[in-house]
């Protein structure tokens, strides 16, 4: 009975009458003038920023222990980073999964309250472990962070456990339609490129056993580097002796100085699309891998980003969303990585809009390179940026997210917050080069949605381009 | 929650307050002690407890230091003000609450204050057209909002120097918004395209949250938040205007500061913004209290998207006002949401389920408890069912340990303090417990929940939850439903097989 009942809505479906669709038409990229306010009051003068720097200690020879003195906490905060510069973290997943099933098993026994509310993740160079801690937690949450790397964590954990729990995950990652994006990553960065390794292959996960969790922890854990990183309202006279040394008993690998992955060569104007029949709306994603990762690129790809793809007022926002109403979610942004930058534009739009919002993205990326940025907008950036710069290290979670990110660069705080100066030194003509550059060459587009229905739009919006439909993304 | 928009790449920022002093001597002594708790316990058994109950107080009064330093004010139009100096920060957050929720929409309105929300970004007197989120793009402020059944919550976080301007910007686009043709337009498309993103374009969505409403048929929480489509569609910039006139008013909202800035400067600036906003001349009457009568209480979804069947349970319980509330979000705590939750722990001992999930669906007059629950290839949704029903009966017939009921309690203190740590958050605490607790918005739940016995959590869980839950079963098309069923049937390892295959 159930069985008929579940078929009736399809039933009933069948008999309906198909109606065509009426796509959106294209429409000229257009940019929003800055607008001024005539009657605001007028803006305090922007003090300079004031960040204190961490207290320093080498305690070994790629031992580093960040103490951040803040008075104004009420709890400590404790991070224990592991870099690799040059040895990326492969089947990084299988580790972090493996780590969330000890931790379930742990925080039942454990007697500590940050057993339940630590944890750890996993970056192509890094692995974080992190807790917001009591006092009377502090050190027994550094020695715990310690523990991780120092003796093999992972003895009572269930290996098919982790197997399912990634295969589950993935399953989700497809359900909600977000594994599209793998297939942007696989086309961008190329096959072969080590940061598609974080992700263990299904035949090799099919086959994990115990043992080779055992040998994945054992790779991740020559490190590089060893980074502790407290921020805490005590002095740190009173704790860097109890732990320094369990700190610096940490093994170290040289790097092995492996060969730059080369980036797969850039290709003429191609769709993408993985079907996914029913959908009511397309997701997509283009844009550009830059393997120029130095301080000038940097700050290219962020500011790119953030002209274009900003929240709220990001030329694609004002134009698509505010403007036209194509799209809810639309916008995109700089992924800086220490082998390559990811600069991507994207969002979700109704069936019916596909080919008008893919259109809208690229001509907003061809407007950039061929028509020079006014003044206003540009300071406007120019003080957006700051602001932001601001906001996001106003806070000791966001100045130590920063931090690691620094450490993972490779470079020095002063040399990271130099890049203020360089913002502020940019001209409209440095930001036409520098989009000329950046946008030379068409981006790489996937998107995901119902083929049968976004065909026709695409094929008559885009009849010189390329499309490339799947129903799964490759593996 | 449906939020307008979303700050790129701050989703787990998280800031902490620079509200305490230096280093005090209490401080040094607890370090102290830790140091030697810590080189004792580390040749001592692993189960030497932790007194969580005295942590988690220990945290309450780190919640109270920052409460005593809270400034309350009320204009003479009845704006109430909320400011916390925080002297080591170096930007400003503003949190707005305004009650007006989906509760409050009128027959043919539906939608109108989460599409109102979206219309207050789109330019007002003096800051016309794009001029609002222009000027805050300039100075790298990230703001946002969301709307919800009972109120619409807005928030904005940017460097301290612009604080007179952004106070001038928030009052500009609350009393004198500018509803064009094109921008009511516009924004009833992106609300649609919301709609399409959240609920139509993920099975089940649209008709299991429809099913829930329904649960609270005959009431203002039956319709969701995102609204009708028609109603949407026939909304004009005249019926958002009157929508505006009737909620917008200064008794009906309140603002809370955190940050970098000097209370009294900032009182004068709020007072020259916001001072002279008027209430209309009859102010509306205040909510009717809300009696739900069940009406349905199993169905049977289908959605052939859908790969694999899904079971939803869930039970009436009561409103934020309530005094029960404390009680049953401590239960949820134990039962749903903790990290060590028990029905999680219980559904992995019997190792049967793929995702446990619990969705939060805070009410000021009601409450829906929930979990959704995702079985395994060998396990029926009615196998499920019986494990969280054991669960509840648990405590119910044998009440909780004192230990569990301290980490209970401790869950709850962790909670506040992560708001503590982030000055947006603690803004939004401010507003959002302002009005319950107008003299302890930190800590004013905590009061309740410190003096909760374990007895009181039995009666709640038998009062609650003993009864007969609301049951939907989410299932995939046919053919998935008789592949299940079959593995249902086949000895268990053979199913295992089979599933790991399938994945």
């Amino acid at each position: 009975m159930k069985t008929i009942l579940a078929l009736l809505p399809l039933l009933l479906l069948s008999a309906c009458a198909q109606k065509p669709t009426t796509f959106t038409p294209i429409e000229p990229a257009q940019v929003i003038p800055v607008q001024p306010l005539a009657a605001a009051p007028a803006l305090a003068t922007v003090p300079p920023l004031q960040l204190s720097p961490p207290q320093v200690t080498q305690v070994g020879p790629n031992h580093f222990l960040h103490y951040f003195h803040r008075p104004e906490l009420s709890r400590n905060e404790v991070r224990l980073i592991r870099l690799n510069h040059d040895a990326y973290g492969e089947q990084t997943d299988v580790l972090a999964e493996a780590l969330r099933e000890f931790k379930h098993g742990d925080m039942a026994q454990s007697p500590w309250q940050f057993s339940r509310y630590w944890s750890g993740s996993a970056g192509p160079h890094s692995f974080q472990l992190r807790a917001t801690v009591y006092d009377i937690e502090l050190h027994p949450a550094i020695e715990f962070f310690i523990s991780q790397w120092r003796d093999y964590p992972l003895t009572e954990v269930d290996t098919e456990r982790v197997k399912r729990s990634l295969k589950m995950r993935r399953h989700e990652q497809r359900f909600f339609g977000n594994d599209y994006r793998r297939w942007w990553n696989l086309l961008a960065l190329g096959d072969g490129h080590p940061y598609l390794s974080l992700q263990t292959d299904a035949e090799r996960l099919d086959e994990l056993q115990s043992d080779d969790l055992q040998q994945i922890w054992q790779q991740h854990r020559n490190a590089s580097a060893w980074h502790l990183l407290i921020a805490s309202p005590t002095a740190p006279e009173t704790l860097h002796e109890i732990f320094t040394r369990q700190l610096a008993s940490l093994p170290v690998a040289v790097d092995k100085n492996r060969a730059l992955p080369t980036l797969p060569p850039s290709m003429p104007l191609t769709l993408h699309v993985l079907d996914a029949p029913g959908t009511v709306q397309t997701q997509v994603t283009l844009g550009y891998v830059l393997p120029d990762t130095g301080p000038e690129m940097s700050l290219a790809c962020a500011f790119l980003g953030e002209w274009l793809g900003g929240s709220f007022a990001g030329r694609l926002f004002a134009d698509l969303r505010e403007r036209r109403g194509l799209a809810y979610a639309v916008g995109g942004g700089c992924e800086q990585k220490p082998l390559v930058q990811m600069l991507r534009f994207g969002g979700s739009t109704r069936l019916e809009n596909t080919g008008a919002f893919v259109h809208g993205l690229l001509d907003h990326l061809r407007l950039a390179k061929e028509q020079l940025i006014s003044a206003d907008e540009l300071s406007l950036l120019q003080q957006q940026l700051l602001g932001e710069w601001r906001v996001g290290l106003d806070s000791v979670d966001g100045q130590l997210d920063v931090y690691g990110h620094v450490l993972q660069m490779q470079r020095s705080w002063p040399q990271f917050l130099a890049r203020e100066q360089r913002l502020q030194a940019l001209t409209p003509d440095d930001v036409q080069q520098l989009a000329q550059r950046v946008f030379a060459e068409s981006p790489v587009i996937v998107m995901r949605g119902d083929a049968d229905k976004i065909l026709p739009d695409l094929r008559a919006k885009f009849p010189k381009a390329k499309i490339v439909v799947e129903q799964k993304v490759p593996e | 929650m449906y939020y307008k928009k979303f700050a790129g790449g701050t989703g787990d920022k998280i800031a902490l307050p620079r509200s305490k002093p230096a280093v005090t001597t209490e401080r040094m002594s607890l370090l102290m002690i830790a140091s030697l708790f810590f080189v004792h316990l580390v040749g001592a058994s692993a189960n030497a407890a932790i007194d969580q109950c005295q942590l988690a107080e220990q945290g309450a009064n780190a919640l109270r230091q920052v409460e005593v330093r809270i400034e309350r004010q009320t204009l003479a139009n009845g704006l109430q003000l909320m400011l916390l100096p925080m002297p080591a920060q170096q930007t400003v957050a503003i949190a707005t609450e305004v009650d007006v929720g989906s509760r409050h929409e009128q027959s043919g309105e539906t939608g109108y204050a989460h599409l109102f929300e979206h219309l207050l970004f789109e330019g007002s007197e003096n800051a016309p057209g794009e001029a609002y989120t222009q000027a805050m793009r300039q100075l790298g402020g990230q703001f946002n909002a969301e709307t919800w059944f009972d109120y619409t919550r807005y928030y904005i976080q940017f460097p301290a120097h612009a604080l007179n301007r952004v106070l001038w910007l928030e009052a500009d686009r609350f009393r004198r918004p500018v509803l064009s043709e094109k921008t009511v337009e516009n924004q009833k498309a992106a609300v649609l395209e919301e709609t399409a993103m959240r609920v139509d374009n993920t099975p089940f969505f649209r008709a299991s949250m429809e099913f829930m409403l329904q649960q609270m048929a005959g009431t203002p929480y039956a319709h969701d938040v995102l609204g009708r489509r028609e109603d949407i569609v026939d909304a004009t910039p005249a019926s958002l205007s009157r929508f505006h006139q009737r909620h917008y008013f200064p008794a009906n909202a309140r603002i809370a500061l955190t940050g970098q800035f000097q209370a009294e400067q900032a009182t004068q600036w709020l007072q020259q913004q916001f001072g002279d906003w008027r209430n209309p001349n009859e102010l509306p009457p205040d909510d009717a209290a809300i009696t739900v009568e069940p009406t349905q209480t199993e169905a049977t979804l289908t959605d052939s998207r859908s790969p694999w069947p899904a079971l939803l349970l869930a039970w009436h319980t009561v409103g934020q006002q309530h005094p029960d509330r404390a009680a049953i979000d401590l239960f949820e705590r134990h039962l749903l949401s903790m990290p060590d939750n028990r029905l999680e722990q219980s559904l992995r001992q019997e190792d049967s389920t793929f995702i446990v999930q619990s969705i939060a669906l805070p009410m000021a007059d009601h409450g829906l408890s929930n979990v959704v629950l995702v079985p395994r290839a060998h396990k029926s949704l009615d196998d499920l069912e019986q494990t969280v029903l054991q669960n509840i009966a648990e405590v119910a017939e044998q009440g909780l340990s004192t230990e569990r009921l301290c980490q209970l309690k401790a869950d709850h203190i962790e909670q506040q303090l992560r708001r503590l740590d982030d000055p947006l958050q603690l803004a939004s605490a401010l507003v959002a417990n302002g009005e319950r607790f107008p003299h302890a918005p930190l800590t004013g739940q905590w009061q309740n929940i410190q003096a909760l016995t374990t007895a009181d959590l039995q009666r709640v869980a038998k009062q609650y939850f003993q009864r007969q839950p609301i049951r939907l079963e989410l299932q995939p098309a046919w053919y998935m439903r008789v592949a299940k069923t079959l593995l249902e049937w086949l000895p268990e390892s053979w199913a295992k097989g089979l599933e790991d295959s399938a994945l």
